[in-house]
């Protein structure tokens, strides 16, 4: 285990153990498309390249293995998109195949909705109101609890690349070619159409509901201050911006796409003419993954080496939690207590990282 | 693109053609052989049945500008999405091939692997094959940019149908593809019948190639045909001088990126032992330094462009400026 208190520049070769973090790792053979804990946090959902679904306990165990897998399905269909659901114990799973699917911590599985002819790339949830989005083609439906049809938008311009609710869980935000489309579930109304020209490839809605960000094929991060009267443009990435997220506290946007965690202000007067505070440079490295935590002003991100550090937003201070290794990071994200991150990576690594400080 | 292929990377294929020119019977055709791989294939509607052994992918065409709506700088974004999936698999494919409609512009397609890293990361663009009809290639190619730009940015062409021409109309149909493409492979087939090692993992994108065309002589080809669509195809012994060229080369793509459809170089840079290899697609263009220059063979810089309305004299006489007179 390498772990290293860095302050400014990460040297991979002189990293050293740090007492607060505990990493576990394993080999699951199969690239890791994505891993995602129920709202509850007693389980994480990892789902790979070999068509199966992995469940793992993520309480902190003095003595337990954190990777010691609680069950193991096989889809039968290619895992697509995964997101908690919006009751405290599932997540819910889009595939290759029409279907959007429910797992239970046990492992049991229900079909949700079943499409023909598409793909079930994005998935969302609401835990206020329990309603999940989902999209398969250019369509966008919309089903309660129960699994009962709300509503369904058609007639995107293009394949949609992201769906976000709104904190309340009245509204989704959905990703499409040159902006975004804001719908109210109430009315079944757009209630803003977001115009930036492009290709937009990720979507976050801020905590407080006050911000939309996505991120572009141009490699930007377009941001829209609700109800649409400003916008900003954020750019300057060096690589493709694959993953972004806010931190619970609405303050940062922070993004994958650079040699560090790029995390902006987004308090106040918006991000407008600040630069982005900076965190955990990695030398020929680019970050492929971002997770904020789910508290406090700190983000956990992953590199194209397989590092992965957790950082202190505003101080500028990481730790490096996971060394290079695995190929580069696929997924990432903290359970909901905090406590614990799991990242898989390209090669087929999972990690997982405790924080027992 | 550019780097040397990998066991990692699957080799794509992308197959065009016009309406009614024998593409989707090659695409059967190369579904059905008995090869023993694996291919994903990305069409655009489903064709009768699926294939065992290979997997299918429906999709629509999303073409999408970059850059604030150049249009010179498009990407496909459904491959991207797709391929990037792909790559996911367990046990991954031998092979992708992407059939694109019958009215598509390649640019976007070649573009994609250009532009976007995680496509680049983990597919190769191996070649683009275009079915021509030999039958209706010549009014086609009139009234259609669509045609012309097929044949452009073919690495292999299918001259197809040639059954039902007579000799006559094929040698002029053949002249025609070959004023426009000089540097593709050329087949005469009937029913699409060729043999797969002919189309597929042909590495057309390894700049190898470049070295097997022997420039013609400019006199010769330049005002031998009236084709808008032309190639020109230019040489030097002596080094180039890399700000020279640079500069040259830049200010060319942003003046003519529209009209220059591909362009394909291994030059030779005073002072440098490696060769210098790139690539470009209208105004997208990658390069990056290549092997290390042999002792046994010429130390010479190659340069191909193929596209509309290429001036060849003025051409030849911008890349010879960049010569080193060091």
């Amino acid at each position: 285990m390498y772990l290293a208190q860095v302050s400014g520049d990460i040297d991979h070769g002189a990293s050293v153990l740090a007492p607060e973090v505990r990493l576990a790792t394993a080999e699951l053979g199969a690239f890791v498309i994505a891993v995602s804990h129920n709202r509850a946090g007693g389980h994480r959902f990892v789902v790979g390249g070999d068509g199966a679904i992995r469940i793992y306990p993520a309480a902190v165990l003095e003595d337990g293995d954190p990777v010691r897998c609680a069950a193991q399905l096989a889809i039968g269909a290619h895992p697509l998109s995964l997101a908690a659901d919006g009751g405290p114990h599932h997540v819910i799973l889009g595939c290759d195949d029409g279907t959007l699917r429910r797992y239970a911590p046990e492992g049991r599985e229900e079909i949700l909705a079943r499409s023909t002819g598409g793909w079930v790339e994005n998935v969302a949830s609401s835990p206020g109101t329990g309603h999940r989005a989902y999209s398969v083609g250019r369509t966008v439906h919309v089903i309660d609890s129960d699994g009962a049809a709300l509503a369904y938008f058609a007639g995107l311009p293009s394949t949609p690349s992201g769906i976000a609710f709104s904190p309340d869980g009245a509204m989704i935000a959905v990703a499409r070619y040159n902006g975004v489309n804001i719908w109210d579930l109430g009315s079944g109304q757009l209630a803003h159409d977001l115009t930036w020209r492009g290709s937009h490839t990720a979507i976050s809605w801020s905590p407080d509901g006050r911000f939309v960000v996505t991120a572009t094929q141009d490699r930007d991060l377009h941001c829209w201050e609700l109800p649409g009267e400003r916008d900003f443009k954020m750019s300057g990435y060096p690589s493709k911006i694959r993953s972004i997220g806010w931190t619970a506290s609405s303050a940062y946007i922070c993004a994958s796409g650079a040699e560090t965690v790029t995390s902006w202000h987004c308090g106040d007067g918006g991000p407008g003419g600040k630069p982005a505070l900076e965190l955990g440079f990695v030398f020929n490295g680019t970050v492929m993954r971002v997770a904020p935590h789910p508290a406090e002003d700190r983000v956990a991100a992953g590199y194209d080496d397989g590092t992965v550090l957790i950082g202190d937003i505003a101080g500028g201070d990481a730790l490096i939690a996971k060394p290079p290794g695995g190929g580069p990071v696929s997924a990432i994200e903290w359970a909901p207590d905090g406590r614990s991150l799991a990242a898989g990576t390209q090669g087929g690594t999972l990690a997982i990282i405790q924080l027992v400080a | 693109m550019i780097e040397e292929p990998t066991a990692a990377r699957a080799p794509v294929t992308v197959l065009t053609g016009y309406l009614g020119a024998g593409k989707t019977t090659l695409l059967n055709r190369i579904l059905t052989e008995d090869h023993g791989k694996k291919y994903a294939v990305i069409v655009n509607e489903f064709g009768e049945e699926g294939i065992d052994n290979d997997l299918v992918v429906d999709s629509d065409e999303e073409v999408f500008e970059m850059n604030n709506g150049c249009i010179c700088c498009t990407v496909r974004g459904d491959l991207i999405r797709i391929l990037s999936t792909l790559m996911t698999r367990k046990g991954g494919f031998d092979g992708v091939i992407i059939e694109t409609t019958g009215l598509a512009d390649p640019a976007p397609v070649v573009q994609t692997f250009f532009v976007d890293e995680d496509v680049r990361g983990r597919v190769m663009l191996d070649s683009v094959v275009t079915v021509v009809d030999a039958r209706h290639f010549l009014d086609r190619v009139e009234d259609s940019h669509e045609a012309e730009e097929q044949v452009a940015f073919a690495d292999t062409i299918l001259l197809n149908k040639t059954d039902l021409v007579d000799a006559e109309t094929l040698a002029k149909v053949r002249a025609r593809v070959r004023a426009m493409n000089k540097f593709a492979d050329l087949h005469e087939t009937t029913h699409a019948r060729i043999g797969l090692d002919r189309i597929l993992d042909r590495g057309s994108f390894d700049l190898e190639r470049l070295l097997a065309v022997e420039p013609a002589l400019l006199e010769e080809e330049d005002h031998e045909h009236d084709d808008t669509v032309t190639s020109v195809s230019l040489k030097t012994g002596r080094p180039l001088d890399a700000d020279r060229f640079s500069g040259w080369i830049r200010k060319l793509i942003i003046e003519r990126g529209t009209s220059i459809f591909r362009s394909k170089g291994i030059l030779s840079l005073a002072g440098q032992d490696r060769r210098y290899v790139f690539q470009g697609v209208h105004m997208v263009m990658d390069s990056d330094w290549g092997r290390a220059w042999s002792d046994d063979e010429a130390r010479e810089s190659r340069l191909v462009f193929i596209g509309r309305d290429l001036d060849a004299a003025e051409l030849e006489k911008g890349f010879l400026s960049c010569t080193s007179h060091r």
